[in-house]
């Protein structure tokens, strides 16, 4: 017996299975053909499209990511020189041959631009996303000659250029997408799920920023509508380079579909205060959410 | 080569960590840290407890059709260019990943946390072949220099202190200059960071471990923060998976919702920073990442497990919430328990892997509190299966012979309830009379035991049953 066979043999022996049972190949079957989604939260699922790319700006930002938005991708180039400058680093990147970052007027900025994989010696790389999701700030990148995933991990500085219409609610929108584009069943060579910069608290339990990966994450969200829930440019207590998250912590989630009645009304002249605004976050999704709501789908 | 372990000495284990100062200072740190922002992630998420149901009934679906989803894995990993090996023991897995780098010509090895790669004990095979493994994850780089295992299965050096750490990196790391500042942990970590990459670019073969494998697409899924995983899987020539059996699951949905619950469970994050998404190596066209893929599946006793009443244990993620939340275990820390997996989860699991004549004293390390099922994102009976255990254990005639005459001669009494109510009765009026003024006792003939470290309270009133019965009258 070969190990192979010896394991199989091993385990349906424990299993009391021949795997020549019809039912149970057509139980498999049927789960890796329908693909059941099982729960999904309602934080994300239940917001309309301005919500849910709000609710991504705010977890992308409590993961110590930074947001600059910009109303269209040909401000992209000048928002990824304003970073670097804010951080005083060289006008320098590397980047992939993705057409989205090719077509970009960079020559308007004074950055240097190389292409191809990094070896280690950039201090910024800049890649498209294939995708987002709001539920947990994600960002998702695909491997390949476009976005090679070397610059995801070896520059100090990894700057992510993402489309709006590119976020999804859950991770699960995002695997529709990739069934899509690669087809289903297959996949590309690596798909990185990125939420925040690398970090470790294995000394002490003390989080420490930068660990093997990139220090800093930047997220350069191109947003045609961005100014019709940014009213405000107040950049006094967010990191440089970053959009302030105080008027959508309101704007997210005080409206929810779902439960009208239950909702305090929002107050536009009640603004938190930034020194809080982690508790006012937490309290307001323990209000929008309370933990007797029943979940919004179970497992089969 | 053979296990290495001191379970069996988990006593004389326990002991020493309990006199150790050092370590009692680092242990505060689980206690303090992880309890609290677990508990701050899953009240963030109204949906977290249906999503412990899902992720039990989608371990609990995958278990039950593994052979099913074992062949769909490996015709995807197959159908992607990558190679699937099969280890029934862990001498037959480090026998693969041994072979792999003599056939490449490997010198160093880049190594990201996995903790099969301890349970075979991947790196004194490697070593012993004049293959370096080098490890990267910040806590498995220490533990490597000081020679030792993993405390914590997600903090593996969490039983150390700063200035334990900068003294290794002094000792190790010769060529920077001795007058350097490294008490803040900030210096360490840099310091680490750039002495590892150096030897990820070095390194031609990258290992990694596996949080999940999906069935659907044949693909693996590492879990980080630090990107070490990462780097250690896209800068060398060849892509090492070592993953056991049990962490398939069947779809990139059902990975999406074990997902929901492992950081949560494990470190208090919404989400890891890194969740990567493997599948073979590098596709015509591409710039980076690896020429060879292999999946090396370990069983190493998992198949047998498959069809006992421990079954319930593979549905273990290893997030290690059991162990944070455990009162032994904050005592005690990781090394007592004297092999690879400490805590409850490794309470249950060791004696399947090593057997009960070896791992027997760790079930009895409990107190029973229960707080490792109430957190255990899968809902394994933690509990009861260390019961389970203690059961076999005494069947085996495994237990001291002072256990075992002491259970039997309380089962004697317990089969016969009148003879049972008059003994406790007359006993506990004995220590009743004569702790009668001081309300305890400092010592007490057969119990030395108890009263070496602290004292026996002296009973007032009835015995248990006897109030229970005097109560239901009164309702």
């Amino acid at each position: 017996m070969t190990p192979r066979e010896q394991i199989f043999a091993n385990i349906r022996r424990s299993l009391g299975s021949t795997s020549a049972e019809r039912p149970r190949r057509m139980i498999v079957e049927e789960r890796l053909a329908q693909r059941p989604a099982g729960v999904l939260p309602a934080r994300a699922t239940e917001k309309s499209a301005r919500q849910r790319i709000a609710l991504f700006v705010e977890m992308a930002e409590a993961s110590a990511a930074t947001v600059a938005t910009v109303p269209a991708a040909e401000h992209a180039p000048a928002a990824i020189a304003e970073f670097l400058r804010a951080h005083n680093l060289a006008p320098r990147l590397r980047r992939g041959t993705d057409p989205r970052l090719g077509n970009l007027p960079w020559e308007r900025t004074a950055l240097e631009i190389a292409t191809g994989r990094s070896f280690g010696d950039d201090a910024a790389g800049v890649s498209a996303a294939f995708g987002a999701v709001a539920e947990t700030g994600t960002l998702v990148l695909v491997s390949g000659e476009d976005n090679p995933t070397t610059l995801n991990f070896l520059p100090d500085n990894h700057i992510v250029v993402l489309d709006v219409s590119d976020v999804a609610a859950t991770y699960e929108d995002v695997w529709d997408r990739v069934r899509d584009r690669f087809g289903a069943g297959a996949m590309p060579r690596t798909v990185n799920w990125i939420t925040g910069p690398s970090r470790s608290a294995d000394i002490e339990q003390i989080l420490l920023m930068g660990a093997h990966g990139p220090r800093r994450l930047h997220i350069v969200l191109i947003d045609p509508e961005a100014a019709a829930t940014e009213p405000v440019e107040d950049s006094a207590a967010a990191p440089a380079g970053s959009t302030p998250a105080e008027p959508r912590v309101g704007s997210t989630l005080a409206a929810d579909p779902k439960k009208p009645g239950e909702e305090k009304p929002a107050d536009p002249e009640q603004k938190p205060d930034p020194e809080d605004e982690d508790e006012e976050l937490d309290e307001s999704l323990d209000e929008s959410f309370p933990a007797s709501d029943p979940p919004s789908q179970t497992q089969p | 080569m053979t296990a290495h372990f001191t379970s069996p000495a988990f006593k004389e284990n326990a002991h020493q960590a309990l006199h150790d100062p050092a370590l009692q200072r680092a242990l505060g740190n689980v206690e303090s840290g992880f309890i609290a922002k677990r508990r701050k992630a899953a009240d963030k998420l109204p949906e977290f407890e249906a999503l412990r149901d899902s992720a039990r009934d989608i371990k609990n679906h995958t278990l039950a059709h593994l052979d099913l989803y074992l062949e769909a894995y490996e015709a995807r990993v197959t159908a992607a260019g990558g190679q699937v090996h099969f280890a029934p023991t862990a001498e037959d897995a480090s026998k693969i990943v041994v072979d792999i780098c003599r056939r490449v010509g490997a010198r160093t090895v880049a190594k990201g946390k996995s903790m099969i790669s301890e349970e075979i004990e991947l790196n004194a095979h490697l070593e012993a072949a004049g293959v370096k493994p080098i490890e990267t994850d910040l806590g498995e780089y220490i533990i490597q220099l000081r020679g030792e295992r993993p405390s914590h299965i997600v903090a593996p050096v969490i039983h150390l202190n700063r200035d334990q750490i900068e003294s290794d990196f002094r000792r190790v790391h010769r060529d920077l200059p001795p007058e350097r500042d490294l008490h803040a942990p900030e210096s360490l970590l840099a310091e680490a960071r750039g002495v590892l990459r150096q030897k990820f670019l070095a390194a031609d073969v990258g290992i990694t471990g596996a949080n999940f494998l999906v069935a659907e697409t044949g693909t693996s899924i590492i879990v980080t923060n630090e990107g070490n995983g990462d780097l250690s899987q896209t800068l060398p020539r060849v892509h090492i998976v070592l993953a056991s059996i049990e962490k398939l699951v069947p779809t990139l949905e059902d990975a999406s919702q074990m997902l929901r619950v492992l950081a949560r469970s494990a470190t208090g994050q919404e989400i890891s920073v890194y969740t990567t998404f493997s599948t073979g190596p590098r596709r015509p066209g591409d710039v980076d990442g690896p020429e060879e893929y292999h999946v090396v599946l370990l069983d190493n006793g998992r198949s047998a497990m498959l069809g006992g009443e421990f079954r319930e244990m593979l549905r273990c993620i290893r997030c290690a919430a059991c162990m944070n939340h455990c009162p032994v275990y904050h005592a005690v820390g990781g090394h007592a328990y004297g092999w690879v997996y400490p805590g409850p989860m490794g309470s249950v699991l060791s004696p399947s892997l090593i057997g009960v004549d070896k791992a027997g004293q760790l079930p009895n390390a409990s107190t029973f509190c229960g707080r490792c099922e109430s957190v255990c994102p899968v809902r394994i009976p933690l509990p009861k299966l260390m019961r389970h255990w203690r059961e076999r254990e005494f069947e085996r005639h495994l237990s001291p012979a002072t256990v075992r005459s002491g259970l039997k001669l309380w089962g004697f009494f317990a089969r016969r309830p009148r003879l049972y109510r008059l003994a406790t009765r007359a006993g506990m009026g004995a220590l009743a009379l004569l702790g009668r003024g001081k309300g305890r006792f400092r010592t007490l003939p057969f119990a030395g035991g108890w009263t070496a470290t602290r004292d026996f309270a002296a009973p007032e009133g009835g015995t248990f049953q006897a109030q229970w019965a005097a109560r239901k009258e009164r309702a």
